[in-house]
């Protein structure tokens, strides 16, 4: 089971990389950079409300909070970052949406409050079309951050979804496996809100999410595996052997520096020819833009994990 | 008499062993259909003749123990196979600790619908067919049954093989491959109706 000192180990990995999720290298927009960087604030934005419910035990998580409050803050106040909001209004959602973030943290920055009125002066980013995982992500983060006050109605949004509609549990591709993860992230804000579901039906969706869960594990896709554990977690199946197993499986694949890997087998298991040949071919950034998805993913399942144990032993008192 | 009926016995299974690793050495993918049809068959018989003399040298044990799910996610193809074999010929089944019958028929039913995305008509219907032992209900199992169906040509054969006949040209390799497929499909289908709940 996920425990404190792995989290914290992961978090000085985040810490020690914070320069490679810099969404402007060099002064130009990385649009690759830029999707880490709204990743790292949203982790971020979880992992906070969890240390603050976790107080001074750990010295390790408040600072990190703290360095990558100001990280964030300080990448988000560049005025290259405003203006190239303002140059590509249609591609303003990814610039604006890790200050939304950090508005949900009570942050206010007048720049970028002026930027999001002229946005709404073009019903921009709400209306630009998206993948339907990825509007409810839109939904999510402006009614997170308080820009929209009413919670969006994620009940009616579910019953068009393929997961609500589709039938069975074969016919669903990669990009599909990643949207029900999603779908189930937002509807339930990563644990802060009860399912809204009936029993009924969130057995069904359990069903299709353990089916998933165990093909991506046969095909060792651990970020994959890891969405999908979370969302078994937040639908309540933690106790399920399959989720207990694969859950020991993503632990032990944890390698030394805190990282979860993208796919295959873990490091320790290569050679040392072939890991002295994978060191030169990459470089510090491509490593960290190639695990740091991963290991955002394991960390909320981790923090999601203790949060879910701190209520039951709470409870059990 | 019997002493030579032993070794005689105990030759013959090494053979067949040995034949079985030659086998998995083999470049399946390589292969043209008619040799592969015929590949799957001597891999079929190899398994059912290996698993047999298990069953005997392991003897009126007749036990099989389930791994735990890491294990079993990790098996190669052909090891899973086997153990699957095994599951259907052993008399008492053994869990892992901390798991039902419930909740590993569960985990057998996703393992069957992760091969039936990569089309393995084979590997659905030996998983299947071994996971009626475990007598219980599964909704996963079932829709693995449901694709076994839907698998169904419209001569009844089993194995959408309309494709590959046709790039071929050679209609006997198609009819080679399907009834290896058709029997593999009905032994499942049958042992998973027959199952006592």
């Amino acid at each position: 089971m996920a425990d404190l000192r792995q989290i914290e180990r992961a978090l000085c990995w985040v810490e020690s990389r914070l320069p490679s999720f810099d969404p402007f290298p060099r002064n130009k927009p990385d649009y690759r950079r830029l999707k880490a960087f709204g990743e790292l604030t949203l982790m971020f934005l979880y992992l906070s409300e969890w240390a603050s419910d976790l107080g001074e035990k750990s010295p390790v998580v408040n600072n990190f909070c703290r360095r990558c409050f100001l990280f964030i803050k300080e990448h988000c106040e560049r005025s290259v970052y405003l203006e190239a909001a303002r140059k590509n209004p249609l591609r303003a959602e990814v610039f604006v949406l890790p200050y939304l973030y950090l508005r949900t943290k009570g942050y206010r920055s007048p720049r970028h409050e002026q930027l999001m009125h002229w946005l709404s002066g073009f019903c921009l980013p709400q209306s630009v079309e998206l993948l339907p995982y990825r509007e409810w992500g839109r939904q999510h983060f402006l009614w997170k951050s308080g820009w929209v006050n009413d919670q969006p109605p994620w009940r009616r949004y579910y019953k068009p979804t393929a997961l609500a509609m589709r039938k069975g549990t074969i016919y669903w591709d990669m990009l599909e496996a990643y949207g029900i993860a999603h779908t189930v992230f937002y509807m339930t804000d990563f644990g802060r809100l009860s399912v809204p579901l009936p029993d009924r039906e969130r057995a069904r969706v359990g069903l299709k999410l353990r089916s998933l869960l165990i093909h991506y594990w046969r095909l060792k896709n651990w970020d994959l595996t890891a969405e999908l554990l979370l969302s078994l977690l937040l639908l309540g199946f933690s106790q399920e052997q399959c989720v207990i197993q694969a859950s020991a499986t993503l632990d032990k694949l944890l390698r030394k520096d805190g990282t979860l890997p993208a796919d295959g087998r873990p490091n320790k298991r290569r050679s040392r020819r072939d890991k002295r040949k994978r060191r030169k071919i990459t470089s510090v950034d491509s490593y960290t833009l190639d695990c740091y998805h991963p290991t955002f993913v394991w960390l909320l399942y981790a923090i999601t994990k203790c949060s879910c144990n701190a209520q039951i032993s709470v409870g059990a008192i | 008499m019997p002493r030579f009926q032993s070794v005689l016995s105990k030759r013959i299974s090494i053979a067949i062993r040995q034949a079985d690793v030659w086998l998995d050495s083999v470049d399946v993918e390589a292969l043209d259909t008619s040799a592969k049809a015929m590949h799957a068959l001597a891999v079929s018989i190899c398994r059912q003749r290996v698993c047999l003399h298990k069953l005997v040298e392991g003897t009126r044990r007749n036990q099989v123990f389930l791994p735990n799910a890491d294990v079993l996610v990790n098996l190669s193809r052909p090891a899973l196979l086997r153990l699957m074999l095994q599951v259907v010929r052993g008399r008492h089944i053994e869990y892992p600790d901390e798991w039902t019958s419930q909740e590993y028929a569960g985990l057998l039913g996703g393992l069957a619908l992760s091969y039936a995305r990569d089309g393995d008509l084979t590997a659905v219907a030996i998983i299947v067919r071994a996971s009626a032992r475990l007598r219980t209900r599964e909704a996963l199992l079932d829709e693995a049954c449901l694709f076994l169906l839907d698998h169904q040509s419209e001569s009844g054969g089993f194995g959408l093989l309309a494709a590959e006949a046709a790039e071929k040209g050679y209609d006997q390799a198609a009819i080679g491959a399907q009834l290896k497929a058709t029997v593999d499909v009905i032994s499942a289908l049958d042992s998973y109706v027959e199952r006592a709940l």
